[in-house]
């Protein structure tokens, strides 16, 4: 069953051509990742499906709804979730908190007046869970800002995962870790991917890490679809070799 | 220091508000009317401090609101002798009736512009109150003789009376802050990008919080009001905000507690200080620049917020 | 058809105040990014200057009164200057609360300094005999002194935009405004320009503050009310463009000055009321342009 469905976007920035005409879907429970070099549109095409930005053309279904024009915190209660690819997070409150906020948000309750936060029971059980499978219950005390960045970004997408989103948007899930810290970060998107039956898509510039865990590979190429496909298939494809292999060198100087 | 924080926090509170109120029986007239007005300026600094020091909204234009609930109670019951058991409770719904219009434009806006969009329709509700409605308000001259009932004219039962009211407010904010609608605002205020992406709705939050805000702005102002028996366009102009900024950020701008006791101190300050010296202002602007200087968060937020916060999530 | 014009000259005459006000608060910020409470105080200090220490030059004349209107302005860009290095510099990179709340608290205590000094008496300075007295147009009087205001603002305005656009220092003052980064990375003493941008935005509002002494009493709180107003000025040109300061001052004064005809009760509400309205519609200004 296709959970999201993107038809024909565009945007354009000033006369950048940011997305370029692109068209994917997403299978549920799906593993799937976007590649391409920096610049390709990986960012946007992310801001585009959360409603951050408006696209100028094309549709995007979730779950048979068009998004386009709803603002970030609908398509957020549409189950929706993202991480950041810089650590996103809010770095003075503590670990508990953050993924406590998500989780009252998840459950209508932000606006709730006078209920003490401490005794939302069923809601802090599922704030504890949460932080057991993300590895951070023994930091839960200790201030965001604090954490080491892997550890930043586990919490991310603690956040992400406490609004328990049908479709997961990770961006850049690994950028700027060490690769211990990718390794034990590869391991828990694989480990959300099982856990939490939900459908999700990364974007990431480590190769390794893509054609490790991804189901299904799309790659994008300023700002259009080259190809989509299995790993295999996406290795073989000469066009997607052209741009990779070809251009290795144009990729390693982007890279920065 | 660990058998005291098992003690939980409503003791300390009921302890306190019974000192307040013993208080009443030791203190002379003088010293009454002082400490009342210490409480409605702690009352004005957490309700600005809600919007600024947990909402991270610098609001420049609070005193309007303040202000605002001062002249409902003189209005009220000066011109149209309605009593003031029913003026008082409008005051804070005629000062959270404009702050939901004004805080649905300023919300609209972020960091720097909202501060200038707050002073600007601060200085609006100013000159109406001082020229553009002056038949109502008096003017210049504000309006005098505000009449108030037998049992509170007394110096010490208006102070058990505002203590009262003061200790009201002090629990439902107390209440507030403990509740998600705190926590979910401060998230908003570290990070409101993200706050959206985890389903927030941050405008609507930060316009409740305006409104709060300016709620309880409106029974601070009713309070001066009737305490002073006068009422004047000075309590609306925008320099009258900056007594509760001021107060809130020597107290600590991410506690409850220590706005109202930055701007106790401060008003008890400027008394002892006048006796020496007319020079208050100078005081208080080297305070403030001190202040600002060393102690960004406040010198009671500094030991007080971080610890809490901790606290809460075992 | 009289009223209108005395009305639009008066209007023009206030906003040429306003304008050399805003002009220094406007560069201050765009530079520093820092809005500064205190520039009113700076301009009351002015004027208070003006009326004690400068009326001692009105004797020497014509070039005497031009020498106060030199002399003044340096003595408060002397201030600044002081309190730049000592203060300013240790808040640019904080958040905008402590920024704000610094600058206020030295609004207090500048104007408690000015009530130190001169006492809470209202001061008037005599206007130099050159410039006394009214002259007719269209068959009403208006007075010289707003005649010299309305001339002496263009010519400020002219200088400025040379200073900005046509010389050495304006062109890296209008790179820091653009990017700050990236002229100290050029070897340019960031600091220094910092200090001589704050020097000159104080000048301004000591020249301000001069230049309204010879026309209205000179009493405390005209710090408060000033600053607001000025606020309103750039706001509605849109923060840290100079050529903004200037159509906002204009477009105020010209608002002021027939609002009082309109709706006296009214009038001080007015840029209050249009500085609400750029916020709500165009937070950048009328010229200033959207930040990223």
């Amino acid at each position: 069953m296709t959970i999201l469905s993107i038809e024909h976007l565009n945007k354009a920035f000033g006369g950048l051509q940011a997305t370029n005409d692109v068209s994917l879907s997403l299978e549920q429970g799906e593993l799937s990742a976007i590649i391409g070099p920096n610049g390709a549109g990986k960012s946007t095409l992310f801001n585009l499906i959360t409603g951050y930005h408006r696209p100028d053309s094309g549709r995007v279904i979730f779950n048979g709804r068009d998004l386009i024009g709803l603002p970030p915190h609908e398509i957020v209660r549409l189950g929706i979730g993202r991480s950041f690819q810089r650590s996103n997070i809010f770095p003075r409150l503590t670990v508990f908190e953050n993924v406590q906020t998500a989780v009252l948000s998840h459950y209508q309750q932000s606006g709730h007046l006078w209920r003490g936060t401490s005794r939302f029971g069923k809601l802090n059980e599922q704030v504890e869970r949460i932080l057991h499978s993300i590895g951070l219950w023994d930091k839960r005390a200790r201030l965001g800002g604090k954490l080491a960045l892997g550890d930043q970004k586990r919490l991310e997408m603690g956040l992400a995962l406490a609004l328990e989103p049908k479709l997961l948007l990770l961006d850049e899930p690994t950028a700027g870790m060490s690769s211990e810290e990718t390794a034990s970060t590869v391991a828990l998107v694989k480990q959300i991917s099982d856990e939490f039956k939900v459908t999700l898509l990364f974007t990431e510039h480590d190769m390794a890490v893509v054609f490790g865990i991804a189901q299904t590979i799309h790659v994008l190429y300023y700002g259009g679809i080259v190809a989509s496909g299995k790993p295999q298939e996406i290795a073989d494809n000469p066009e997607v070799q052209k741009i990779y292999l070809g251009e290795k060198d144009a990729k390693s100087r982007f890279r920065g | 220091m660990q058998t005291l924080r098992t003690i939980p926090a409503w003791t300390w509170g009921l302890l306190a508000a019974v000192a307040l109120a013993g208080l009443s029986f030791v203190l002379g007239e003088f010293q009454l009317i002082l400490a009342s007005q210490m409480l409605i300026a702690g009352l004005f600094a957490m309700s600005l401090n809600i919007i600024m020091g947990f909402g991270g909204m610098v609001h420049f234009g609070h005193a309007a609101f303040y202000g605002l609930g001062a002249y409902t109670v003189a209005i009220l019951a000066k011109n149209y002798n309605i009593p003031l058991w029913v003026a008082l409770p409008l005051a804070p719904v005629v000062s959270a009736a404009l702050g939901a219009v004004v805080g649905w434009f300023c919300v609209r806006r972020v960091r720097l512009y909202f501060s200038i969009l707050t002073l600007a329709f601060g200085q609006i509700l100013y000159v109406i109150v001082l020229s553009v409605a002056a038949d109502f308000t008096g003017g210049d001259n504000g309006i005098h003789g505000i009449p108030v009932p037998e049992i509170i004219s007394s110096a010490r039962n208006y102070y058990l009376f505002t203590l009262l009211i003061f200790t009201l407010c002090f629990v439902a904010l107390f209440i507030i802050t403990k509740a998600p609608f705190v926590l979910t605002l401060r998230a908003i205020r570290e990070n409101a990008e993200r706050a959206q992406f985890i389903g927030v709705d941050v405008r609507r939050h930060q316009l409740t919080t305006f409104i709060i805000g300016s709620f309880f702005a409106g029974i601070a102002g009713g309070l001066m009001a009737i305490l002073n028996r006068f009422v004047g366009p000075d309590m609306l102009f925008w320099t009258t905000s900056s007594e509760p900024i001021l107060g809130s950020l020597m107290g600590g701008m991410f506690s409850l507690t220590g706005p109202a006791v930055g701007a106790a101190l401060l008003l008890g300050l400027h008394l002892f200080i006048s006796q020496y010296t007319e020079f208050w202002p100078t005081v208080l602007g080297i305070l403030t620049i001190i202040v600002v200087l060393a102690a960004p968060t406040g010198l009671v937020g500094l030991t007080d917020d971080l610890p809490r916060a901790a606290r809460s999530a075992e | 058809m009289d009223t209108f014009v005395i009305q639009l000259l008066g209007g023009l005459s206030k906003g040429m105040i306003l304008f050399v006000l805003a002009s220094g608060l406007s560069l201050i910020f765009g530079v520093m990014r820092v809005i500064n409470f205190a520039h009113g105080s700076l301009y009351m200090l002015g004027a208070f200057l003006a009326a004690t220490v400068g009326a001692q030059f009105l004797g020497m004349g014509p070039s005497g009164f031009f020498l106060m209107l030199l002399l003044v302005p340096l003595i408060v860009a002397l201030v600044g200057i002081v309190m730049e290095t000592t203060l300013f510099r240790r808040i640019y990179t904080k958040e905008h609360l402590l920024q704000l709340l610094l600058t206020y608290g030295l609004t207090l205590l500048l104007s408690d300094v000015v009530r130190m000094i001169w006492g809470g008496e209202y001061r008037t300075l005599r206007q130099p005999d050159f410039l006394r007295g009214g002259f007719e147009i269209v068959g009403r009087k208006f007075p010289i002194y707003g005649l010299f205001v309305l001339i002496i603002g263009p010519l400020l305005a002219l200088g400025l935009w040379y200073l900005l656009n046509r010389t050495r220092w304006g062109r890296i003052i209008r790179a820091a405004v653009a990017n700050p980064d990236m002229v100290s990375a050029l070897g340019i003493n960031v600091r220094l320009v910092m200090t001589g941008v704050f020097a000159l935005g104080c000048f301004l509002a000591g020249l301000g503050g001069a230049l309204v002494a010879g026309q209205s009493a000179v009493g405390l709180g005209m710090d408060v009310n000033i600053i607001v107003e000025a606020f309103a000025v750039v706001v509605v040109g849109g923060l840290g463009s100079f050529g903004g300061a200037l159509l906002g001052a204009l477009l105020i004064g010209i608002i002021l000055s027939f609002g009082i005809l309109v709706w006296p009760g009214g009038a001080q509400l007015l840029p209050f009321a249009a500085m609400a309205l750029v916020l709500i519609a165009r937070p950048w200004g009328l010229l200033g342009r959207p930040e990223r």
